[in-house]
């Protein structure tokens, strides 16, 4: 018994003492690598002397940070809007204990210091970072709503997708064509977002078909799903489609998928484009329950577009799915109340106009 | 009263990826034309020419020091080169 209780003990102290050269090593490589940035952007902001500095993620905003500090007559008139796409200490893959306090301190303090503004992509967002400050006036939302202009300036090579549509490409039957009930999937195919719960979802019924639309962001989570039993004639992975092209081409489809799961505060309070994406092309949407989801498929009115469900609770999932599919005409058929936004809409021009002030 | 102001827009990856970086600088240029952008790329990430409708000033930045990006470009240029070379299968 003395000897098990000293091989753990000495187990206990091996793994700590791994554990923190690991977390040493982690952070001094980071250390490293951000000096290399950090020396060239100083020399761009030195050339391009900028009134407005615009920081998109925290990434950016770390090695601003040293320049900033090291630098305060330099930034002396410059305003600072900070572009936080998500909480970053609370970013998925979850992160460590101290590396989230370390992250959390530096992305405060950083925009304290320099009174920055704030915009963030969705109300719960927004609220978090109006209780850090205490002030509501400095936060605001821009939602990622799907545009119709088109950024890029060749547009051949994407020709097929204009003529095309989801349904078309996916079946060649015409007879299922008309039948078959086609749910979407748009977005990076990654961890944590529920695909492998919808994968199993749509798999047990034979009549509801499957089309992901997106990239996969790694090599190990593509084998991941490659391994996963379903049956490939109903569930499709096709690649990732431009933002401006998307909602016309996955306009035929019967309904969408947004099964984002909470592992993180900022899933949890996530507004991801492909919710915003699916309400522009006017689809019934079944929905992790989160607080967003919520708000944004009227869940709780009168004229819900969609249903939410617990993608983690499989018995409820599915009881939840199948009320859902049989109520799909009338979450179509809410549409009629609700106005479709999309980027540069008249109110998005007037919240950069409050920002920029 | 933005029309003269310099704005330079930071972003963490490659900002053609990236539709909400470039919604942004969509909205910026209702206010300012003068737009630089710096993006922090990956040292695996290549740089790719402006396909965008926005006539930036782009700084692409990788982690390394400045002589190692000489380097590389002197070999991508090589590299180039022997491309070029009619002998080359």
């Amino acid at each position: 018994m003395k000897i098990f209780f000293k091989i753990l003990i000495k187990t206990a102290k091996l793994f700590l003492i791994y554990s923190g050269i690991s977390f040493i090593i982690k952070i001094f490589n980071e250390f490293i690598y951000f000096k290399l940035y950090e020396k060239e952007l100083k020399s761009i902001i030195l050339k391009n002397k900028p009134d407005i500095i615009y920081i998109h993620e925290f990434k950016a905003l770390l090695i601003l940070r040293k320049i900033y500090k090291n630098n305060l007559l330099l930034f002396k008139d410059t305003k600072f809007i900070y572009d936080a796409h998500e909480i970053e200490c609370f970013r998925n893959p979850p992160k460590n204990f101290f590396i989230r306090l370390i992250i959390e301190h530096i992305e405060i303090k950083f925009i304290k210091d320099t009174k920055s503004k704030i915009v963030s992509v969705s109300h719960g967002i927004c609220n978090y970072y109006r209780n850090k400050f205490k002030n509501s006036k400095k936060v605001f939302l821009i939602k990622n709503l799907p545009s119709k202009i088109s950024f890029r300036n060749n547009l051949d090579d994407e020709n097929y997708l204009r003529v095309s549509n989801i349904k078309k490409l996916f079946f060649n039957d015409i007879q299922k064509y008309d039948q078959a009930k086609l749910g979407i999937y748009v977005g990076n195919i990654t961890l944590n977002r529920g695909i492998e719960e919808t994968i199993e979802l749509v798999n047990s019924y034979p009549n509801v078909y499957l089309a992901i639309i997106g990239n996969f962001s790694n090599k190990n989570f593509h084998n991941r799903i490659t391994k996963l039993n379903y049956d490939k004639s109903r569930i499709k992975i096709f690649g990732e489609v431009h933002n401006e092209l998307l909602v016309n081409f996955i306009k035929t489809a019967d309904f969408a998928f947004v099964p984002t799961l909470p592992v993180t505060l900022s899933y949890y309070y996530s507004s991801p484009n492909k919710l915003h994406e699916s309400k522009a092309a006017n689809l019934p949407i079944f929905a992790q329950n989160l607080p967003e989801h919520l708000i944004e498929l009227k869940v709780n009115s009168s004229q819900p577009i969609g249903a939410v469900s617990d993608f983690f609770n499989h018995i409820n999932l599915k009881n939840d799915f199948e009320i859902f599919l049989n109520n799909l005409d009338k979450y179509k058929h809410n549409y009629k109340f609700e106005k479709n936004s999309y980027f540069n809409s008249p109110d998005q021009v007037e919240i950069y106009q409050k920002i920029l002030e | 009263m933005y029309k003269d102001k310099k704005i330079l827009v930071i972003t963490s990856r490659s900002f053609y990826k990236d539709y909400r970086v470039l919604k942004s600088i969509y909205n910026l240029f209702n206010f300012s034309q003068n737009i630089s952008l710096v993006q922090l790329l990956k040292s695996n990430e290549t740089i790719k020419k402006n396909n965008t409708i926005f006539n930036l000033n782009i700084h692409s930045i990788k982690p390394y020091y400045k002589s190692s990006i000489n380097k590389e470009k002197k070999y991508s240029n090589k590299i180039k080169n022997f491309k070029k070379n009619e002998n080359f299968f």
